[in-house]
Order: C-alpha cells, then structure tokens, then sequence
C-alpha cells in the first residue's frame, strides 16, 4: 500500500486500503474496522476543512485565528492520515516524523533558507529518515513520505503564493492566483485521503474519486505553475504566520468579487477563445465585479433594471475609481432616519370592507447636530400576487413634516385609499423624502513648501506618522445618510503636499445609507481661498448636481487642478504647516420601508 | 570625671564629622562627564489635559540645561498644529543663554516659557480631536575633551620602560550629548620621526539630532596637530555635516613624534555644534457633553 494507493485508489481503481490491510494482516473484519474509522476522519476533515475555509473567508481580520486552525487541521491531517494507514502499520507513527522536522524548521529556526544551513538540517533529517527505514526494514518509510503531504497543505494553505507574490514580488499570473486562493485546502486534503469506496452510494463514491483525479491535478499545475524555484530565497525573507495570513487576505480582497481566475480560464477556453485568453478573461473578470455591484444595489440578475446598472457601471469603471474616504471615527452619533414598525402594526387583521385602514409606523430621527429637516411622506400598496395592482395611501399624520431637534420622534400613518378594498396580502413601502440635509467631511494636509531631500528624508516619516497614520490620509466625515469624500495634494491621497508640484482637488458623494440620493443642492469646499484655478466654477463650489438615473454608491464631482497655494502655505516659516479642509453638501435622502399586511374580508 | 570624658568624645566626633564634611566638600565634581543635554518638560497643567473648546490655555515649558556647557543662540518652535483647532502664539520664539552644570551651578541653567493658545471649535458633533505636533529646539553648544594619553613611536612592540601607549580607548561622554566615543592611535613609519594619527570618532549620544560640528581647537602636549580633517560630508576640513541617519563624524588628526620613546601627554579638543531636538506632544480637545473615553 503506498501513498499513490492511500490518495489515488480511485484512479487506479484499486478496491481500497482496508481490504489490503486486511490481506497483510489476515484480519479482514479489523481491516474494515480500520477503513472506518479513518473515512470518518477523512470526512471530519473534510467538513473542518470547508469550516475554516468559510470562517477565513468570512472573519475579516481575525488572520491569527486562522492560522491556528491552520496548525490544528495540519496535525489533524497528519492523524487521518496514520488511520488510514491502519492500526497494523505500526510504523504510522513515522508520519510525525516530517511534520515535526518541519515545525522545527519554521518555527525553532525561522524558516532559515541560508544554504548552509539547508545542508546540515536537510542532512541529519533524512539522514534520520533513512536510519528510521533501516531500522524498520523500510516498513517507516511510506509513513515517512506521507508526511510530508500535510506540510505541503500547510504551506498552500497559509498562503505561500500570496506572499510570494506580495513579498518576494514573484510574477504570478491572476490564474494561480486564483487556483491557490479559492481553494479550501484542508477539505480538499480530506477528500484525497477518503477511500474509494467513501460511501455506500456509487454516485457519491464517483464524485469523490473524481474529485480525487482532478484536485491531484489542480494540485500538480499549482506546484509547477508559478515556476517558484526561480525566487531567490535568503534568511528573513520568509515570513512570519501574520505574514502570511495579512497577505493572503489582502490579496483575496484584492480580487474582491470577481469570478475565479481558474473560472474565467476554463470558460475562455470553451468558448474557444484560444487566439485572445487573456482578453477574454479580463472581459470576463471586469464582468463579474459588475454583476457583483448591481446584485448588491438590489437589481434581479438579468432585468431591464440590471442592464442598465452594467451599462452604467462600465461607464463610472471608464470615469476612473470615485475618491475613498472614510467615517470619522470622534463622531459616534451620525444623522440616522428609520422607520420602526411597532408591534402593535396591524399586520394582519379581519375587516369588513379593507377600506379606510390605518397602518401607524414610528419615525424614529437621529439629529445630533439639530439640523432643521424637512419630511414628505408618502405610501404606497402593491397586492403580492398581483404586482399590477398598486396604488397610494393616504398620509394622516401629515405629509409634510419639519423636525430641528436632537431626537425627535413620530408616527407616520398610512390610510388605505377609500375607494379601494384591501383584501389579501399586500407590500406597504413607506417613503420619506428628508429635504435639505447637510453633511460635511474634513481633510488635513502638510504642506512643507519646498525642502530639500536631507528634510525630507528626516521629516516626511515623522510627520506621516503623528498625522497620516492609518487612513487618516483621506477625507473624515460622519456616518450620515451620505458623504462627500474628497483627496488633494500633490496626488490625491498623498498627505505631504510640495509647492514645487501642482495639486489635485478630486471628490465624489458616497451614498452611506439604504436609501436614495434623490438631488444634490450644492457643494462647497472651504479653506481653497488663495488657490488659484481651484476657486474656478465647479470646483470648490458647485450647485445643483445632475444625478445618475440609477442608484449607486458614488457621484463623482469635477476633477480641478491647480499650481498656485498660498504664500504662507507655499513657503512656510515653519518646517511645515498643517491645514484642514472641509467640504459640504446639501442634499434630499429618500428612505423607503416595506412591510407586509394581510386583510382579510370579512364575508357575510 | 565622666561628664568630660563625654565631652571630650563628643567633641572630638563633631571634629572628626567635621572634617570629614570638609573633605567632601573640597572634593571636585567633575560635570563634563556623561551625555545630558537639554531636558524640556510641561509646567503643571499647562497645558491640561483636556482643552475645551472656545477655551484660553497656555503651554509653559520648562527649560533645563543637563549639559556641562552653556546652550546659545536658542530657539523653539511649536510646529504641526493645525490652525482650525488650536491657534498658539507665537510659534517660535528664541531663549536666552542657558548656562551649563558647573560649580556655580551645579543643576544647570533653568527657564519657563510661555505659550498662549486659543481652542476653537471642533469638527461637528465630534467627542474630541488630538492635535499632535512637534516641539522643535535648536541651539548652538560646545563640547571639550581633555586626556593625558601615552604616545610612543614603537606603538606596537612591547613596554619600553616608559609609558604603555593603547592603540583604542572609548568614553562615555564629557558632558554633552555630542561626545567623543572612542580614539584610535595609529603609528606609522616605526621609530624616530614616526607619525602618529589620531582616529576620533565623535557620535550623538542624545536622542535630538546633531547637523553640524565645528573643530575649534586640537592640541596634543599644548601644540596644534600638524593636521585635522573631519572626514565624510564636510563644509571644509574642520567643520563636518552630518546626516539624520547618521549621527556621527570621524576626525583624523596627525603630528610627528619628536621623541623616541614613550611618552605621556595631554591630548585635547574643543568642537561647536548645532542641535536640534524635535519632541511629540499632543494637545486634547474635547467636547464638554461627552464623556471622554481617554
């Protein structure tokens, strides 16, 4: 039994390790005792393997957990796998043998690749591998080579490639990428160390042995791909496990939602696009990010609605990326308008002719910086089974409200029209168009005139880090219902600004809230005076902003550019001077609440 | 007969206390030793911790001279606050003289200045902002070093019944944060007429950083060196530049030894240098509804 019968039985179709166990051993009843307790494990495995999978994809920046669930299937891996071998192999335990040298290696000795050192570790560790497989007459040494299966899981698994492509800068193509980073790994390993005969069901046993063939496969062209002996390997150039774990995540949300690389290849190639893969899988890859945005927005796949989002997303992709900013973390209380459905909403109730009901939900307003708001509401019904029919409520509590304090709160009632009979189930969306909300953001810069390059190699990392640290660089503003993210400087993200340079003013309006921007007043920025060419119409002031047909989560605004600041600013008498801009927009935000009703007509 | 004898003891005790305080006393403490420079702290509450907005505050720096020389043509600056925020004036202002530790003045120069500065509003609804800056001082001082060393044209062969020159010696500093760490004495050709190089290494051993160092004297045994040449980044021979990520220069200095055997001698040198430090500091604004985390 070797490993070649341990992963790949499927594929020579071999009956199973069980029945050879029990042709060594004599024992078949143990041999098959023995087969179960090590599939069962190879399924544990393979369900753990796609939990952490999910859990790497889905915890965000809990890298260091990961990790040691990483460590945990690695050991894990490296039981199943003595199972498998039987409890007759009494050798199995020679399994641990690489997994412990490894250990040693990465962990006692940092992953040293100083050549001399190679050569004494390498030396004494298969030169005790092979004492081991002399000392046993070879029966250690199939354990031994096993051995090293879950250390090269390990390895992909933590995210090798990722860090060779962001670390040692190595030129792997987006198709490996993608191969090695959608890949749950650990499940991937459980699979291969499943017997033939995994299940009693033959479907399910040509699945996994399928699985088998092409993962050994997927395998294979991930090892020989990248052409990874070509990096040139040196003490301290492999990373710690954060390292790795930053990296690998950092790359995953670089590909964000595109369809997977590996995904894209193969379609291309179906497609017969053999004279422009790379073109096509570009095309395809573009695509899927597209798609991604407007299923996001809410458009169902496919409808008129969702046309026109791709059609208008492929517009802003050519308009260039809208400018980052982010929430300004010393504001806790953001502008924040909700409806609350009570629980005493009449959902559901018996009435005798469905007209004149009244449907009260709470309106409940966050106004921390007591803006004066202005409210229209509005209602409409639309019958669940038949969408055609759909029409207004009546607002009693008022269509037009104004509220200026901190809290205030309110009941919004919505009357079925009189005219017409509710009778069924029916979607109530409640609208409030909030008028003349005002939201601004703030923007610090250094501006250090024009130093030479001994300042600036002694001051720009100071003043990156008490100022810019973290994504301070970008433009601050609070969590309202939107934003207006702005960059300036030299490059737009760049903090240090030089006089020497021109500058960039670039902003967009980042819609942050469930709702819609439904217009744009005006925009202003303040603190551009002395500006030159920024203080043009439309760049530092701007009314009545024309708005895209369809929702989406940014409006960019007009791109300026200058070559003039301030005397004081363009030769400071300080070594350098730090200044905050701020920009503001006046706004109307729609927010929508739909619930569901029921009335049922009361027949006589 | 036993109240004189307890007289007579005590006496002698205050005597013998006496002179034992006058010892002490008379003893010189030598201040060009170790590597203190110029120690800034906040004077008590100024400025608070928490600043509230639309609220008068005053920075007051005390100024301490841990050196044993005096600190001239002294400025400091307040840089990196942001306008919007925090508006301090003036942003830089010069001080006086601060004399150095002596016998005089055994704890160093001291002085107060004074910031006044206005909070303005904050961004918004916002709990609080931290204006961090930087406390930037400059100054011009001086550093001497004196040593009696052993000079012999037979450096390298065996004790001549003379001195024993040493080929290296470090220090630990005279003084100032600028401070010869260590010298090298070269010996070349071997014998009478020998010429004899000194390898000085000067080195910041402060945390601000040192941009310019001037040679103002070198003597060996009361003479000038036939030569002195800083070397690396240099305005001329003795004046060197140095960079901010390396913090120190190389003097090489070389005579020719008239005797022919070994001989002790006083070597001594005298530099100027220019220093700056740049201190973090961060200045609060908080919003008075709010309960501040920090």
């Amino acid at each position: 039994m070797g490993i070649g019968s341990i992963l790949g039985g499927a594929a020579s179709g071999e009956v199973g390790t069980a029945a050879t166990i029990a042709k060594y051993s004599g024992a078949a009843a143990v041999g098959k005792q023995v087969m179960g307790a090590g599939k069962n494990l190879s399924w544990i495995l393979v369900i753990l393997g796609i939990i952490h999978y999910a859990f790497r994809i889905v915890s965000g920046g809990n890298y260091g957990l990961a990790f040691v669930i990483s460590l945990g299937l690695f050991v894990f891996s490296g039981y199943a796998l003595s199972q498998r071998l039987g409890k007759d192999a009494k050798d199995r335990w020679a399994i641990l043998f690489p997994m412990l040298a490894f250990v040693i290696w990465y962990f006692w000795f940092g992953a040293s690749y100083e050549p001399m050192f190679l050569a004494y570790f390498l030396g004494i560790s298969f030169g005790v591998m092979l004492l081991l497989g002399v000392v046993t007459k070879g029966e250690a040494t199939k354990a031994e080579l096993l051995g090293f299966l879950p250390v090269l899981f390990l390895f992909l698994d933590i995210g090798l490639i990722p860090f060779l492509v962001e670390k040692l800068h190595v030129q792997i193509t987006p198709l490996i990428q993608g191969l090695v980073l959608f890949m749950p790994w650990w499940a991937f390993f459980g699979i291969l160390t499943l017997p033939s005969d995994a299940s009693e069901n033959s479907s399910v046993n040509f699945l996994v042995n399928l699985t088998k063939i092409l993962g050994i496969l997927y395998l294979v062209f991930v090892i020989i791909a990248p052409a990874i002996p070509n990096v040139g390997y040196t003490q301290g150039n492999l990373p710690g496990s954060a390292e790795f774990e930053d990296a690998q995540a950092r790359l995953r949300e670089k590909l964000g939602e595109k369809e997977n690389p590996a995904v894209s290849n193969w379609k291309c190639l179906i497609a017969g696009r053999f004279t422009d893969l790379q073109e096509c899988i570009n095309d395809r890859q573009v695509n899927s990010e597209l798609r991604s945005i407007c299923i996001s927005e809410g458009y169902e796949d496919g409808s008129t609605a969702y046309n026109k989002c791709i059609v208008e997303q492929k517009e802003i992709s050519k308009q260039g990326a809208p400018v980052s900013g982010i929430n300004d973390p010393t504001i806790k209380e953001p502008t924040t308008v909700k409806f609350v459905v009570g629980k005493y909403f009449p959902g559901e109730m018996t009435h005798d002719t469905g007209k004149d009901i009244d449907y009260p939900v709470n309106l409940e307003i966050v106004n921390p910086r007591k803006q004066n708001l202005t409210f229209e509401f509005s209602c409409n019904f639309t019958n669940k089974k038949d969408k055609k029919e759909s029409f207004q409520g009546t607002i009693i509590s008022g269509e037009k409200l104004e509220f200026s304090g901190e809290n205030p709160k309110t009941t919004v009632i919505c009357k079925s029209p009189s005219d017409q009979g509710l009778n069924g189930s029916y979607n109530l969306v409640y609208s409030a168009t909030i008028k003349g909300l005002i939201s601004s953001s703030k923007l610090q810069r250094a501006f250090i005139g024009d130093k030479d390059e001994k300042w600036k190699e002694e001051w720009m990392p100071k003043i990156m880090a008490i100022h810019f640290s973290g994504n301070s660089r970008l433009s601050q503003g609070a969590p309202d219902l939107a934003r207006i993210n702005f960059g300036y400087g030299n490059t737009i993200e760049d903090p240090i600004v030089e006089s020497k340079y021109g500058q960039t003013l670039s902003s967009s309006i980042e819609n942050l809230g469930n709702g819609k921007i439904v217009n744009i007043y005006s925009y202003d920025f303040k603190g551009f005076e002395g500006f030159g060419d920024l203080n043009l119409e439309g760049c530092t002031h701007g009314d009545k902003v024309n708005l895209p047909t369809l929702r989406r989560l940014a409006i960019p605004l007009k791109t300026c550019f200058t070559k003039t600041m301030p005397a004081d600013l363009s030769d400071p008498n300080v070594d350098y001077v730090l200044k905050e801009f701020e920009a503001t927009i006046v706004y109307d935000y729609l927010i929508e609440r739909s619930t569901g009703v029921k009335v049922n007509l009361v027949t006589t | 007969m036993k109240l004189t004898n307890v007289l007579i003891i005590v006496i002698l005790a205050i005597f013998l206390v006496g002179c034992g305080s006058s010892g002490q006393g008379d003893a010189k403490t030598n201040f060009k030793t170790g590597s203190g420079g110029l120690r800034m702290s906040f004077f008590n509450n100024a400025p608070p911790d928490k600043i509230y907005p639309s609220s008068d505050f005053r920075i007051i720096l005390q100024l301490e001279n841990d050196a044993a020389y005096d600190l001239t043509s002294g400025e400091i600056s307040i840089i990196g606050l942001d306008e919007k925020y925090f508006e301090v004036g003036p942003v830089k202002q010069v001080f006086p003289i601060l004399e150095g530790r002596s016998l005089l003045n055994p704890s160093g120069g001291k002085m107060f200045m004074e910031f006044e500065g206005k909070a303005k509003k904050l961004f918004q609804n916002a709990q609080s902002y931290r204006g961090n800056y930087f406390l930037k001082t400059k100054f011009k001082s001086a550093v001497e070093f004196s040593d009696t060393i052993c000079l012999s044209p037979r450096l390298y062969e065996i004790y001549d019944s003379g001195c024993n020159p040493q080929e290296k010696k470090g220090y630990s500093g005279q003084g100032a944060p600028l401070a010869i760490t260590d010298i090298e004495l070269v010996a070349y050709p071997v014998g009478v007429g020998a010429k004899i190089e000194f390898r000085i290494l000067l080195r910041n051993l402060g945390n601000g950083m040192v941009s310019h160092i001037n040679l103002k004297s070198a003597l060996l045994g009361g003479t000038e060196f036939q030569s002195c040449e800083f070397q690396g980044p240099i305005v001329n021979s003795h004046e060197a530049l140095l960079s901010a990520n390396k913090q120190e220069a190389m003097l090489l200095c070389e005579t020719t030894l008239a005797s022919s055997s070994s001989y002790e001698t006083t070597l001594a040198f005298d530099f100027d240098y220019d220093y700056e430090t740049k201190e973090q500091r961060q200045l609060n604004l908080v919003n008075p509804n709010v309960q501040s985390s920090w």
